[in-house]
């Protein structure tokens, strides 16, 4: 393991299908909630942001790029699934699937970004009051760290 | 996929990860990872910025759990905990699968059909 690889997710799959099946798949609303398990609320269109559903679990999903049949970006929240919970502050990653035509049909990746996109100076602002410096925040993160230990 | 998440904590690991955010930090850590453990002041002589910005940035790290810190005489030494890092790749080896598990019903879904 190198540290680089603790910030990011790839993931690889060759599909028995062209490109346009696949790209159809991924973002035909009703295709998108077979496969992923999920209710869609709202519409997949670049710019629109919708709430997935899966049982109990609800979260905002933000459709940033389509590039038809070849690139499909959405940003989310990982793990972002406690109802009671407000995760707009939480950092976001982002979910780029690419299609690549091969000899067989598609070869689809998946990339998840940003794990460490939102820094601690920023989640320092979002948490801490205005007259607070450094060690304030410190001790906000202990706190958060022992209470999730 | 998700449930299994939050039973890991995402939200803490999400912690390491912003710990990992930053460019320098990334750097000390990196050299942490491969030279063993240093002391502020080599530390602070290898990225050429202040004592005191070094200092912030191991005190971020220790914080997030990724680093320790031992007294060594009139210094701190400060070293990569790998048990740390380890927590965060396992939290992404969760999201990996639930991908691995979303892309083979993928597969399925649109090949059966």
């Amino acid at each position: 393991m190198t540290i680089a690889e603790l910030i990011r997710i790839d993931r690889t799959i060759e599909i028995k299908a062209p490109p346009e099946r696949v790209w159809r798949a991924l973002t035909d609303a009703a295709e998108l909630s077979a496969w992923f398990r999920v209710t869609i609320d709202g519409e997949v269109a670049p710019g629109s942001e919708v709430w997935m559903q899966h049982a109990s679990q609800r979260f905002r999903v933000q459709f940033v790029e389509m590039t038809p049949p070849r690139r499909f970006v959405w940003k989310w929240h990982p793990g972002a699934v406690d109802p009671k919970v407000d995760y707009s502050l939480e950092p976001r990653t982002t979910v780029t699937f690419t299609l690549e035509p091969t000899a067989g049909g598609t070869r689809l990746t998946v990339a998840e970004t940003g794990f460490d996109e939102v820094s601690l100076e920023r989640r320092a602002k979002v948490y801490q009051d205005n007259s607070g410096g450094w060690t304030e925040v410190l001790v906000w993160l202990q706190k958060y760290v022992e209470a999730a230990a | 996929m998700s449930k299994q998440l939050l039973e890991l904590g995402l939200a803490e690991a999400a912690l390491l990860f912003a710990a990992l955010g930053d460019e320098t930090r990334l750097a000390v850590l990196r050299q942490l990872s491969a030279a063993g453990p240093a002391s502020i002041s080599v530390l602070a002589g290898n990225f050429q910025v202040s004592r005191q910005a070094v200092t912030k940035h191991l005190q971020l790290l220790a914080v997030a759990g990724v680093i320790d810190g031992t007294r060594a005489g009139r210094q701190h030494v400060w070293a990569l905990n790998p048990a740390r890092l380890a927590e965060a790749q396992r939290c992404l080896d969760v999201i990996a699968r639930g991908w691995d598990d979303a892309l083979g019903r993928l597969k399925a879904h649109i090949e059966d059909s």
